[in-house]
């Protein structure tokens, strides 16, 4: 089966300054891939790579088996869906008006929604819990339900492959269990490709197939959450004392923060 | 058709009929106003010819529908200008004014009128250059930042805007006499000199660019939500942006060299029909046409028809009707 994404050689640099050297690795189709790592470790510049953002500067990129470069940016919006962790206060557009932009890549210039559009976006705006919204501003909602918003418009788009920037970071414990089930759905029910960045290790290890630990702007890990969220590992990275154990719910670790034991966290 | 298009489409459909009508409207009292003292079935009856009316049939349509045309599309092409601003800058309060963009043409446009050129296509393409060249500027003062992040832009077409204030009292304190009187009204906004061919050029200039927007009504929606997400859904975002402004600038120069300095309808009419009509483009665009045609030949009735002797310059009355009312959306907003 042919991999969702896959990097080889893949390096970036902004003004000269290295932020991601030398990662090879494979995302397979249908899986739920998390990227970890500290503040300034290169996740989000990885991920505006793989959504086509910024350009390779070295190494190459595929997606679904076509190097990037070979897709027009509509083509790659047909294939994936973006989900930032904000958009900028926008005009007072409504959740619903928003949720239909997902269409877009499917419609003509003017996105004249049809019927079977204004469906997906019903269902879309149900899945992600933001049905009750739909006829509210977008500006006026708070953090946590405008990422919701943005996350039914990416259901909409019919994605094959599903980026997310930190999605849970704004979310509060329900919706965040409830995003983070609904990935594990898209990906089951519908065979769709989640990569998401995460600072919550414990979300990742309870969800992810593979992790990919980034740090400095290398692959410090790669593997499913047993072997990359290691204590030695993690704390060499992360700089700080950890304490990680098997959790209770399933077979997978669990890490914690150890108070007052960390070192001083280094400047990026 | 379905729910949603069928929605879209009544909506367009419902807006655009009436403020067509309200076009329509102020078009008929634009024809009707006047010194002549005709009534106003006269008006109609003359339109159709005749001996009767030989005199007001030429009044009306040698002098008044050309200035009445060139009104509608003068307001036509600064309220949508001001909505493809707004909406690429993601900022309510841009305007091609604002932005130093029309300053630019109008330093562009006083050029050309000193060198002796034709209002067409010489002054137009004076205008148009140095509209270009604001943007130019414009885009070296902000660049290394992202073009979304628009403060920066904002501040600095406020300063291009003044420099260029400071660059056309320059050249109009060195023009000659004979050709001092006839810049400043230009200046101000002047709509006299209408005639049809004239009418019939800038028609020709701004009805495919009105064309080319409409067509990207719905990538400015999806540009609403930043750069990185009109892209993640498949917008060619600097492309779209680059197009969208220098198509803008086109217009906006093409009407600065036949009309001068309009000021204010490029900001208050796409953003009061925004509150009334919400932000989705595909509807505001027809809509900025057509109720910015209709305010534009309304403010120019008022300028004939108000002062006793003579008439004022249109730029005067919209920017007199035009910032109390913004002020008032402004205050009515919070």
């Amino acid at each position: 089966m042919t991999d969702a994404l896959s990097v080889d050689k893949l390096a970036h640099a902004f003004d000269g300054r290295t932020v991601l050297t030398a990662l090879g690795f494979a995302v397979p189709s249908g899986s739920f891939f998390t990227i970890i790592g500290p503040n300034g470790s290169g996740k989000t510049t990885l991920l505006k790579l793989m959504v086509g953002l910024l350009r390779p500067q070295a190494g190459g990129l595929t997606v679904l088996g076509r190097p990037i470069a070979a897709y027009s940016v509509r083509q790659l919006a047909r294939a994936m869906a973006y989900v930032p962790q904000t958009v900028p206060p926008t005009f007072a557009f409504t959740v619903q008006q928003v949720v239909l932009m997902g269409r877009a890549p499917h419609l003509g210039l003017l996105g004249l929604e049809s019927a079977a559009d204004l469906d997906l976006a019903r269902e879309a705006m149900r899945l992600a819990d933001v049905e009750h919204l739909s006829r509210r501003r977008l500006d006026q909602l708070s953090g946590g339900e405008q990422q919701r918003v943005l996350i039914a418009r990416a259901i909409c788009q019919q994605p094959r492959i599903l980026l997310l920037d930190e999605p849970t970071a704004a979310l509060d414990l329900a919706h965040q269990a409830a995003v983070m089930d609904l990935m594990e759905r898209l990906k089951h029910d519908q065979g769709i490709t989640i990569v998401m960045v995460s600072h919550d290790l414990n979300l990742a290890a309870m969800y992810a197939d593979q992790i990919l630990l980034l740090d400095q702007g290398r692959m410090a890990g790669l593997g499913p959450p047993q072997t990359v969220l290691d204590f030695n590992l993690l704390e060499k990275v992360y700089g700080c004392t950890l304490l990680v154990d098997q959790s209770p719910l399933g077979d997978y670790p669990r890490v914690h923060l150890v108070p007052g034991r960390y070192l001083t966290p280094r400047s990026s | 058709m379905s729910a949603e298009s069928t929605h879209l489409a009544r909506r367009l459909l419902v807006v655009s009929l009436l403020l067509l009508l309200a076009l329509l409207a102020a078009v008929y009292l634009g024809l009707a106003a006047g010194s002549t003292g005709a009534g106003a079935l006269d008006v109609l009856r003359s339109l159709k010819g005749g001996e009767d009316f030989r005199l007001l049939h030429d009044i009306v349509w040698r002098l008044r529908l050309p200035r009445v045309l060139l009104a509608a599309l003068l307001g036509a092409t600064l309220s949508l200008g001001g909505m493809v601003f707004q909406a690429l800058l993601r900022n309510p309060l841009a305007e091609p004014y604002i932005l130093g963009v029309s300053g630019g043409s109008a330093i562009g446009a006083i050029i050309g009128i000193l060198l002796g050129l034709a209002r067409f296509p010489g002054v137009w393409f004076t205008a148009f250059i140095g509209s270009l060249a604001t943007l130019g500027v414009l885009f070296l003062m902000a660049a290394g930042r992202s073009f979304s992040r628009s403060n920066t832009l904002l501040l600095s077409g406020v300063m291009v805007n003044a420099f260029c204030a400071a660059v056309i009292m320059f050249l109009v304190s060195m023009a000659q006499d004979s050709r001092l009187h006839n810049i400043i009204f230009w200046l101000m906004g002047d709509l006299a000199a209408a005639t049809g061919d004239k009418v019939a050029a800038l028609a020709a200039t701004v009805l495919p660019c009105f064309a080319l927007i409409f067509f990207r009504s719905h990538t400015l929606n999806l540009m609403a939500l930043g750069s990185d997400m009109a892209h993640a859904m498949g917008v060619q975002v600097q492309r779209t942006t680059a197009l969208l402004l220098v198509v803008t600038s086109l217009m906006v120069s093409a009407t600065v060299s036949y009309c001068g300095l309009v000021g204010f309808v490029g900001l208050v009419m796409p953003h009061m029909l925004r509150l009334a009509l919400g932000p989705d483009h595909r509807v505001l665009a027809p809509a900025c046409i057509l109720g910015g045609a209709a305010f534009m030949v309304v403010c120019d009735v008022l300028a004939r028809t108000l002062p006793s002797q003579g008439e004022m310059p249109v730029g005067v009355i919209s920017a007199l009707v035009g910032a109390p009312l913004f002020v008032y959306l402004l205050r009515k907003e919070n």
